[in-house]
């Protein structure tokens, strides 16, 4: 499974808008990380399925999060802003960040 | 969840308590604080105390919860009320402290009580998320990241970057001014101008003194920047492959930055075209000179309050213009310098008479000769007075 998370907006937007991609590609972790990234992204989809739809208003300096999740070919797409986020989502998040191949990239 | 009538069995998390505080409902309000009261041994006394210190309406008190790097705030605990002293954690007293330093300027300077004017509490979380780069208002709270220690740290320690925060609060309670284009620029320009004028008033700086910079302390001092955005020159506050290369900012209108309103483009360059009302608002401040608080934030804010959700820069512009000549006068030196300011990034007044337009000209940009117009003309008046009753004296005197 590869999980691709764009991040915009802030009150860094500009910064922000330049930045790469994070990419986490669960091939590449052991199996007990990968089982459980996988998992949490699992979730997140169906999270983000059972609350989609629902039309967001832009919030002074809220991020936003693109998160692609390509399982297998299966491809979703799930949209999250801060104000709204869901905890599923959030733990998603969280965990694609304290990924070892991640934690050194903010620059 | 109904509360009515009976005693919430649970810990409800601190931004749902302070709504149930908030309410108009006395009984509700009741219920929230019996609530507080049961739950303090899980919480402790301390906290619950502070929490229904905060149960009177108004005034704007103060609550900071720590969210322990989780992005769900209902997980958050209530850590500082408004009556509670100075606790270990350096990142929920600099929160406190800035909303304070915020709320007393508004109070003091512009006579707004709170955010939305009618003494809104002011809730802060801090230490939201892991390695969180950001500070934001969510409509009801404002919300702090640790940053991620490399490039970005504790969102807390900015005075201008709570200023900002707490503003957009007052600009969503008075124009509403919709966050995308230039409406949306113009709603983080007014948040960058009082960001910068709230940070100088609590520096004692007049206008020229002030460095107008906003969000210099957000960064760690390994990374090569002055700050994220400079209102006196857009476009020069970094430069550096760490953020991505040049601020992007512009300083005119003809050098408008042109994006998507799109999520992943700023919303139409929300926070890179605000450059150019920031700058308009830099030449205001030190063309009138002194304080940046007095005449040009009065300005400002009374331009903010009678703006609209989609005013554009040309409308927020003339009506600056207007309230300029309402409270200082026409051909003040005050609204010349307004005027000359907008007409630095390239907007110009169309609200402008010809006579005010000639005098901005004739003056140099000094306001002089339209400082002395009003007693000018008082002179005048009396001089015209005075030889039409000689006049009608010798007409009388000859019949």
């Amino acid at each position: 499974m590869k999980i691709t998370v764009t991040e915009r907006g802030g009150f860094a937007a500009p910064v922000l808008r330049r930045r790469p991609d994070t990419v986490v590609d669960t091939a590449e972790l052991g199996s007990a990380d990968a089982a459980e990234l996988e998992g949490a992204a699992r979730t997140a989809v169906a999270r983000a399925a059972d609350h989609g739809g629902t039309e967001h208003r832009a919030r002074p300096d809220e991020q936003n999060y693109r998160i692609v999740v390509d399982d297998h070919g299966d491809q979703s797409v799930i949209k999250a802003y801060d104000s709204t986020m869901d905890p599923a989502v959030a733990h998603l998040l969280d965990r694609v960040r304290r990924h070892p191949a991640n934690a050194d990239d903010d620059g | 969840m109904n509360i009515r009538g009976r005693s919430v069995n649970c810990i409800l998390p601190p931004h749902i308590l302070n709504a149930l505080l908030d309410s108009d409902d006395r009984e509700i309000r009741r219920t929230a604080i019996a609530t507080l009261t049961s739950t303090s041994r899980l919480r402790g006394e301390r906290t619950a105390r502070s929490i229904a210190a905060v149960a009177a309406p108004a005034g704007g008190r103060r609550t900071i919860s720590d969210c322990h790097q989780s992005k769900v705030l209902a997980q958050a605990t209530v850590e500082r009320g408004e009556d509670d002293p100075a606790v270990a954690d350096g990142s929920v007293n600099a929160a406190f402290d800035g909303l304070g330093t915020t709320r007393d300027f508004y109070a003091q300077v512009l006579q707004r009580n709170s955010i939305d004017g009618r003494g809104m509490r002011l809730n802060g979380y801090v230490h939201y998320g892991q390695a969180f780069n950001n500070a934001f208002w969510d409509s009801r709270e404002m919300v702090f990241g640790d940053g991620d220690g490399r490039v970005f740290s504790d969102f807390t320690g900015a005075l201008d970057v709570i200023a900002h925060e707490l503003t957009h609060g007052v600009t969503e309670h008075t124009a509403g001014l919709e966050y995308h284009n230039q409406s949306g620029a113009l709603n983080e320009s007014v948040s960058d101008v009082f960001g910068s004028v709230v940070k100088q008033w609590k520096l004692g700086q007049t206008a020229e003194q002030a460095d107008w910079l906003i969000g210099e302390k957000i960064f760690t001092p390994g990374v090569d920047a002055d700050a994220l955005r400079s209102m006196k020159a857009p476009g020069t506050a970094y430069d550096t492959p760490l953020l991505g290369g040049k601020d992007p900012q512009p300083d005119r209108m003809s050098k408008f930055v042109n994006l998507p309103d799109t999520d992943e483009d700023d919303n139409g360059g929300v926070h890179i075209n605000s450059g150019i009302p920031n700058k308009a608002f830099y030449l205001a401040a030190t063309g009138i000179g002194g304080n940046s608080w007095g005449a040009p934030g009065a300005i400002w804010y009374e331009a903010l309050k009678a703006s609209s959700p989609d005013t554009d820069f040309q409308a927020f512009a003339d009506t600056t213009f207007a309230k300029a000549g309402q409270l200082f006068g026409t051909g003040s030196p005050e609204q010349q310098a307004v005027f000359a300011a907008w007409q630095g990034v390239e907007i110009k007044i169309s609200g402008a008479s010809p006579l005010s337009v000639r005098l901005s000209a004739s003056s140099n940009g000094t306001g002089a000769a339209a400082a002395s117009l009003p007693s000018r003309v008082d002179e005048l008046a009396g001089q015209i007075k005075a030889l039409t009753k000689e006049v009608n004296g010798l007409r009388k005197a000859r019949t």
